[in-house]
């Protein structure tokens, strides 16, 4: 056989490839500008330095991971004459999937191999704390005098040492006002908005069995009413215009700009940042008032391999220097070298002490009515049951939830009929039964047959909501 | 000539028989001792957890699954799924099979090897893609406004993705048609024309020569790559995932590991699932496939084929054009995300850039990524190449007692979804077993090759099993008596007339063991380590940046091109012959 034009192809790939690999040749390499203070402290460059090395698991986006290590490897340099290499594991999914797989790895051994646990949400790390799996950090005092106690109600920082919070995150709607606007749908600035029934089927969702992000948010949505029956109602309503319920808050996020969803609520940042790439198309507000911030933390692994490096990069993380990176343009001296984060510090001194210098994203969460205060005990009550209960009453039965809210649509909300829309089981019917049940799931025998209970309610109810005859 | 000389050899071969297949006794126990140490043990060490309760030997949790009503609902959908799926897979390559076997037109070979690329689509990018192009406010519907045809102002658009199981079975039949595809033109290439032409030449129609002749000769080709695309569309997790259409058992169970509160229950569900689907296989192949010699009547002359005119060219450009191009959308869409640097509300990028590009090859990870999926992959290759090829030789030419037992376990990683497969290797790996050193969080090149290994290795028995059909076996025993040793007999007589198969093996193999993602998202967890499809994953879903996308799109776009220049080479070496892999 003959091809006439496989030699101008191949001559096409060739340019191709050199192309790329002139470019490869443009990126900095070779010693840098540090390596001259190297040399005249301690007589080697970086390259010469003992090697030491930093395990870590974390659900931070690779971003996040090159920022902190390259600026931390350059201060540790520095200040201890060692050069630091990170190794970043990654066992496949978000928060809910390291934490299983830390658990598994101390029921089977005393040890992980890993030194550090970076993000993830508040709740696995309480519950890491309470399962024996963290080692005690050692926190400066400039650390804890600028990182309050709790915040808005919630905890920001284990008052054994066990975790600390390391930025803090907010929650708000996100939506594609450009489109909103060219279908002259109402813009969204309150929680309840979301649940408006000109929005039905238009709001991409994350499920809150494997987000804790997502998890966070409908607290904050339940929390924003005065009792747990309303809130679960306000709640109900968003999550019947979902008009799909993604594996991660980051897919969520993602519906946004690939045209899914015209909708969605997320975490500050996962907003804030692509706002900032498509200006005009996209908004990120966080509904005031009705929002409060939730710690990000960091932590210590037990038996760490390497206590005393741990112990050194959660120091770094917290210090003033390392809190800045989170909120700093590219460019700042003390700013990331190549992208910037976009994520809220959770250390007060840091917002006056660059006010001015931060990104425009950047709200100072500890300024009055920002933050709504938190029922602590509610949001310890109801947290872990939230997941399964919104997992229950909304993404396992998703067809069936949107089949009632669009019959609740069409025939204009018959009180009777909404009534039996919002109708919770017995078992979590009032805020007392929520902490009874809560306390329940622990066993895992308990919590599948509760959690098999609810989706067999649910489904029941919403079938009747969508057949009964109009009244 | 020759075969009529076996009957003479017979009364000696009978003698020596025993010491004859003692070889091959051999053979088939190392391959057994294999499958059930690197596939079974794991699959045991995964599905224990469901019969355990508190420690001791227990059917509670079995129960629990059993007597759900939701559940067992589920596992029916998804078995009508699979049955709906493969019979549009089939309404799709059948004609096109028939047409590339009968005529030729300008063009055919290049459409011929287009339909091809729906099997070599990069994961996660390829869903995104696929959402960007159907999403509610995706580019079609964009498009469809830019044309007049919808107004967003006056209504809703049409939410394509939304449409549920009919969206999974589209999604599903453009994705693994073809598989089908290619094993019923390799069946139709098998075909002795002269029976066609008998049948013309009694006075039958084309339309019943072609329902009375051609499909019933057909039907083992049909039904191989029926089981196939059943198994595949039975245990996808992906398509379901994109249009969000969950009420399968499936995607019930990945979603519940992805759970931070797994319970025995979900590995419970996985005994019924992987349960149903080797009972699908085996129905498939005692039922349906076991008249398979039927097929494989090797054609004594080329069957010719018709030059088609303008009109008839036109036309098949139409059918073979429709269907590339709405199979060929994702990678298209892939591409386009790999060099926009803007695309938000409109049909094609508003900026293009070729920084995502540059990109992978700046960022070491990427790279190296790109190095070590080849690394595993040639080294999985070459394994499924040395045990596929030797069972098969085991299963074709031997005549061991239990071959055809060898033959049913070889073919069991196809009912095995990946993602059990890669807990078990979890299991066994775990921290405080012997086998630490090897696990995931160490160094997990040994089991991330052996698990690709494991996954694929029915392809190449099919596809070195069909070779060695097609060899008369006389020809062996010619060099045989001629002195040649069994050896010299294997590498200079039979390896070269079955060359072409193994090369259509290893290539198809080698793609999919590039795209593998459970075994490569769960057990590779040090970026060092990390497969393409890993770094994909990690950069597709690392969403606190905005064009961690489009990165991830960019080492889509390396993949296709990589993957796509292997498959096109083999496709012209190959031709028809490529889809003997794919016999169940």
């Amino acid at each position: 056989m003959n091809y006439p034009h496989s030699g101008r192809f191949a001559g096409l790939i060739l340019a191709v490839v050199a192309a790329l690999l002139g470019a490869c040749g443009e990126s900095p390499s070779g010693p840098t500008a540090g390596d001259d203070a190297l040399v005249r402290k301690y007589g080697k460059t970086l390259a010469e330095l003992p090697e030491v090395k930093l395990v870590l698991i974390s659900p931070h986006n690779t971003d996040i991971q090159y920022e902190y290590e390259t600026a931390y490897a350059r201060y540790h340099a520095e200040a201890f004459g060692e050069r630091v290499t990170f190794e970043w594991r990654d066992v496949g999914g978000g928060s809910s999937s390291i934490l299983n797989h830390l658990r598994n790895v101390y029921e089977n051994a005393e040890r992980s191999g890993i030194d550090v646990v970076w993000g993830g949400g508040d709740f696995n790390f309480t519950r890491m704390a309470a399962e024996g799996i963290l080692h005690t950090m050692q926190l400066k005092s400039e650390v804890r005098d600028n990182i309050p106690d709790t915040f808005g109600g919630l905890a920001m920082c284990d008052p054994d040492g066990l975790w600390c919070g390391s930025a803090v995150s907010g929650f708000g709607i996100f939506y594609n006002k450009q489109l909103l606007d060219r279908m002259r749908l109402p813009t969204p600035t309150r929680w309840e908005d979301l649940g408006s029934p000109r929005l039905f089927d238009l709001v991409g969702l994350a499920d809150p069995a494997q987000s804790g992000s997502a998890a966070a948010s409908y607290e904050m949505i339940v929390q924003s009413e005065p009792t747990w029956q309303a809130g679960w109602a306000k709640l109900l309503s968003i999550l019947g215009n979902a008009k799909r319920f993604y594996a991660g808050a980051g897919d969520a996020a993602e519906a946004l700009p690939s045209g899914e969803a015209l909708v969605t609520t997320c975490i500050d940042f996962y907003g804030t940042n692509r706002m900032a790439k498509y200006p005009e198309t996209l908004v990120y507000l966080s509904p005031r008032g009705q929002t409060s911030f939730n710690p990000d933390p960091i932590a210590i692994l037990k038996n760490p391999v390497n206590p005393l490096l741990a112990q050194r990069f959660v120091d770094f993380v917290l210090s003033a220097r390392g809190q800045a990176l989170w909120a700093l343009p590219v460019g700042h001296a003390d700013g990331p070298s190549l992208k910037a984060l976009g994520r809220q510090p959770i250390r007060r001194d840091v917002y006056e002490h660059y006010a001015g210098e931060l990104l425009p994203s950047i709200v100072n969460p500890y300024e009055v009515g920002q933050t709504m205060e938190v029922d602590t005990q509610l949001w310890n009550d109801s947290y872990g049951l939230l997941r399964q209960l919104v997992w229950a009453a909304a993404v396992r039965n998703v067809d069936f939830l949107k089949a009632a809210k669009q019959r609740l649509i069409e025939t204009d909300f018959p009180p009777e009929r909404v009534a039996l829309f919002n109708r919770l089981p017995d078992n979590v019917a009032t805020r007392e039964r929520v902490a009874e049940t809560n306390r329940l799931l622990a066993d895992r025998k308990q919590r599948d047959l509760i959690v098999t209970g609810w989706v067999t309610f649910f489904r029941d109810q919403y079938r009747q909501v969508a057949e009964e005859d109009a009244t | 000539m020759i075969r009529n000389l076996l009957p003479t050899l017979a009364s000696g071969r009978l003698r020596s028989t025993f010491r004859e297949e003692r070889p091959a006794a051999l053979v088939a126990a190392v391959i057994v001792v294999v499958i059930t140490l690197f596939l079974l043990v794991p699959i045991m060490e995964t599905i224990s957890v469901g019969f355990y309760s508190e420690g001791e030997l227990d059917g509670y949790w079995f129960e629990r699954v059993v007597s759900n009503p939701i559940l067992m609902s589920e596992l029916g959908n998804t078995t009508l799924l699979a049955v709906i799926t493969t019979a549009v897979c089939i309404v799709i390559a059948l004609p096109l099979a028939v047409i590339r076997a009968r005529y030729t037109f300008r063009g055919i070979n290049v459409l011929a090897m287009l339909l091809l690329l729906p099997l070599i689509l990069p994961p996660f990018v390829g869903a995104i893609a696929i959402k960007r192009f159907l999403g509610q406010f995706g580019v079609l519907n964009i498009m469809l406004e830019d044309l007049g045809l919808i107004d967003m102002a006056e209504g809703l658009p049409p939410d394509w993705l939304g449409s549920g199981f009919t969206g999974v079975v589209i999604l599903q039949a453009l994705h693994l048609f073809p598989i089908l595809y290619l094993n019923l033109s390799a069946a139709l290439a098998n075909i002795d024309p002269a029976y066609m032409q008998a049948a013309r030449n009694l006075g039958a129609s084309r339309f019943q020569t072609f329902w009375r002749v051609t499909l019933p000769l057909l039907m083992p080709g049909l039904f191989a790559g029926g089981t196939i695309v059943f198994i595949w569309a039975f245990t996808d997790i992906g398509t379901p995932v994109i249009v969000g259409y969950e009420h399968l058992t499936p995607v019930t169970i990945f979603k519940e590991l992805a759970t931070s509160e797994v319970t025995p229950r979900t590995y419970s569900l996985v005994f019924i699932m992987l349960s149903a689907s080797v009972s699908f296989y085996l129905m498939g192949r005692f039922f349906l496939g076991r008249n398979t010699q039927v097929g494989s009547t090797k054609a004594s002359v080329a069957a010719e084929t018709t030059e088609l005119g303008a009109l008839g060219t036109a036309l098949a450009w139409i059918l073979f054009g429709g269907v590339v191009l709405l199979s060929v959308l994702p990678h298209i869409g892939v591409v386009l995300l790999g060099v926009s640097d803007h695309w938000v509300n409109s049909v094609l990028p508003q900026e293009y850039t070729l920084r995502h590009l540059i990109f992978v090859f700046t960022s070491p990870e990427s790279l190296n990524s790109i190095i070590n999926s080849l690394k595993y992959a040639g080294i999985a290759t070459v394994i499924d190449i040395v045990i596929g090829a030797a069972a098969a030789w085991v299963i074709i030419r031997s005549k061991i007692v239990g071959r055809s037992v060898l033959d049913g376990l070889c073919m069991l990683p196809l009912a095995v979804p990946g993602l059990i497969l890669a807990a078990g290797y979890v299991a066994i790996t775990a921290q405080g077993s012997w086998l630490e050193s090897f696990g995931p969080t160490e160094n997990p090149f040994v089991i991330l090759v052996v698990a690709y290994a494991m996954r694929r290795i029915p392809f190449v028995v099919r596809g070195v099993s069909a070779g060695l059909q097609q060899v008369s076996e006389a020809l062996e025993e010619a060099a045989r008596n001629l002195g040649a040793s069994r050896l010299g007999t294997g590498l200079r007589i039979t390896a070269p007339l079955i060359a072409a198969n193994i090369i259509a093996a290893a290539v198809l193999t080698f793609s999919f063991h590039m795209l593998e993602v459970s075994d490569s998202l769960i057990l590779a967890q040090t970026p060092e380590h990390y497969p393409i499809t890993k770094q994909i994953y990690r950069l597709a879903t690392s969403t606190g940046s905005p064009e961690a996308v489009n990165q991830a799109a960019a080492m889509g776009v390396y993949g296709i091109l990589l993957l796509g220049a292997t498959m096109a080479a083999a496709s012209l070496l190959l031709g028809k012959r490529l889809g003997m892999v794919f016999r169940a």
